[in-house]
């Protein structure tokens, strides 16, 4: 009786390398490795085509092939007997094939773009398993952790009934860290231009890193943002780290950098589109020390977190109109505590607190914003409405993600203990509160 | 006179590497399984591989003299690999000597894949000589399988074909 291919799970991660075999139409054998086989459905397998070539033409002629898949978690082996279907060079097999090729190539460092001509899709016609030896038993299996489908659709709950976008993304930060345990986070937001990413937040590091940037298309995180498919990897030890080259890519100005949070040695990645209305609107992120940390459960589930996320944060932003006037037109008394000097560069909209840099981008100029309206009239109180509408803000994007950029703000401004704060008090309402007296300055052009 | 595996390969051959082997099985499929351990022969014109047939009944079973058979073998560490084609000359029981070479064989890997995180349990489920057999093999032709653009190319000069 053939094994239904869902049950072998463990076996199409990578984790192990699989092996192929092929006979030429004499009879003889060629035997290969390959990295890993991919599961398309109960009884078929896709099998990426890039150089090996011997086992291609055997193919080509017979029509068959043999795998021995392996459980990355307890060793078990699987025969699989295969007829070849079909070539495909497109589909949502073959992008999910080439998009693991992209990541690992990428992240073994190799510059070499081993392209992926085919995804070669076989019919399983058996599954066995490859008896073990019987004192395997005896051997320990890494540990299974429990089913994580009630976690999920605990924090997929809790997402949608929190009271507002810092709700949410304190819900997802800690249903990963604390529901599924895992040891590292970072929430991902894209930026008006579409081409960076900038984090919201994370759990798990010295650092938060509210405000750094990664760029699209590099790395887990910016692969996944540019493709808007989920990318896992399962063992970072083969090359040299690619998240560490990333993250020295300072960029032209290091005074203006804030350092994205990341392990120093990580073993597995995985991150996942944050999209909503076809649209990429970030990037959930989680990496660990420990080899083969994430399973194809942990993917779908942070995929599902993910859009949970995006399609929430996008509902909050397109119902924003709440908060049509200000709360009060109340002015704030001139603050009690010692004077702080705000330099705002109009190029970039970077803006800096007694020299240090805090933020630049949008929420750059929202922050200006608010100090330049209060210095002339002493107000306090916003409203998301004013932003997006008012002219001098010169925001034609912030309509579907205002909101991102007021929780980057205002999160940088705690982290950096900041003299200026924002917090909330209803819906649709922004406060400025103070414990020092701003002194602004303005540079049009580079220091 | 048989130049198919010169000294560098065979001491790859007998050193703690991954070995898999494909053979056509019984019922005309290609059939896999894996051996634990490799001997030349001093003029390194046989190599005997040991290979359990309670594990890989396919792959072994009916296996007659003659039979053509490809060996890859792989170090884990930097997956430097080769695959070496022949036809076997034996295929007999494993004696003593057989298991003394598979014993000091699974040790020596088991230490290998230990050291790059592969568990107990993992390499317990693929090492056994149980049921051990021993197939000899009549290198023909050698090739470089290192993965990349360049596998496939014949590691010894007239080797006919890619692997």
């Amino acid at each position: 009786m053939s094994i239904p291919l869902r049950r072998l799970g463990n076996c199409f991660e990578g984790v192990i390398p699989s092996i192929v075999a092929t006979l030429d139409t004499n009879g003889i054998p060629n035997v290969s490795y390959l990295s890993q086989v991919h599961m398309v459905d109960d009884d078929h397998v896709a099998l990426s085509n890039q150089f090996f070539s011997k086992t291609l033409a055997n193919v080509q002629e017979t029509g068959r092939a043999s795998v021995l898949v392996v459980d990355g978690r307890n060793g078990d082996q699987y025969e699989l007997d295969l007829e070849f279907e079909r070539a495909t060079q497109s589909g949502e097999t073959f992008a999910r094939i080439a998009l693991h090729i992209e990541a690992t190539a990428a992240q073994h460092g190799s510059g070499i773009a081993w392209g992926l001509r085919s995804a070669d899709i076989y019919r399983v016609v058996d599954c066995r398993a490859v008896p073990s030896p019987p004192d395997v038993a005896d051997e320990p299996v890494e540990p299974v952790r429990g089913d994580i489908l009630p976690a999920a659709a605990r924090v997929v709950s809790d997402i949608a009934a929190a009271a507002d976008p810092d709700a949410m993304l304190d819900r997802v930060l800690d249903g990963l860290t604390q529901d599924f345990g895992y040891s590292n986070a970072i929430v991902l937001v894209m930026d008006g231009r579409g081409d960076r990413l900038t984090t919201l937040g994370s759990r798990g590091y010295p650092l938060g890193g509210v405000g750094s940037e990664t760029p699209l298309g590099l790395g887990a995180i910016g692969m996944a943002a540019a493709t808007g498919r989920p990318v896992r990897i399962s063992d970072m030890s083969r090359g040299r780290r690619f998240a560490a080259a990333v993250r020295g890519d300072a960029g032209p100005d290091p005074s203006r950098i804030i350092p994205l949070p990341g392990l120093a040695e990580p073993q597995s990645q995985l991150a996942a589109p944050m999209i909503s209305h076809a649209q990429t609107r970030g990037v959930l992120f989680v990496e660990d020390e420990q080899r083969f940390r994430f399973t194809q459960a942990d993917e779908d589930i942070l995929v599902m977190i993910a859009a949970q996320l995006a399609a929430c944060l996008r509902l909050w932003d397109l119902e924003g109109a709440g908060g049509s006037r200000p709360a009060s037109d109340r002015a704030q008394a001139a603050a009690p505590g010692p004077a702080f000097r705000v330099r705002y560069y109009a190029f970039d909209d970077s803006l800096f607190i007694d020299d240090a840099y805090l933020i630049k981008g949008v929420p750059g100029r929202l922050l200006f914003y608010f100090l330049t309206a209060h210095s002339e009239t002493g107000r306090v109180d916003f409203t998301n409405r004013e932003l997006r509408l008012d002219a001098a803000l010169r925001l034609p994007d912030l309509k579907d993600n205002l909101e991102t950029r007021l929780i980057l703000l205002r999160r940088r401004l705690e982290e950096k203990a900041a003299p200026v704060r924002l917090t909330r008090p209803g819906r649709g309402h922004i406060r400025l509160e103070l414990s020092g007296v701003p002194h602004l300055e303005v540079v049009a052009g580079p220091a | 006179m048989n130049q198919v595996i010169d000294p560098d390969l065979a001491a790859f051959m007998e050193s703690p590497v991954m070995v898999v082997l494909a053979t056509r099985s019984a019922a005309m499929r290609p059939a896999i399984a894996r051996a634990v351990g490799v001997r030349l022969s001093p003029d390194r014109a046989v190599a005997d591989l040991f290979v359990s047939r309670a594990q890989w009944p396919q792959a072994v079973d009916g296996l007659q003299p003659g039979a053509a058979m490809a060996v890859t073998v792989c170090n884990p560490p930097d997956y430097r690999t080769y695959q070496i084609k022949g036809r076997l000359a034996e295929v007999a029981p494993a004696d003593a000597d057989d298991h003394a070479v598979a014993g000091g064989y699974m040790s020596a890997v088991g230490q290998v894949l230990a050291e790059l995180g592969v568990s107990r349990r993992q390499i317990a489920s693929w090492l056994t000589t149980e049921d051990l057999l021993r197939l000899r093999l009549i290198p023909m032709s050698a090739f470089v399988q290192t993965p990349g653009p360049g596998a496939g190319a014949a590691r010894t000069s007239g080797a006919e074909g890619a692997a």
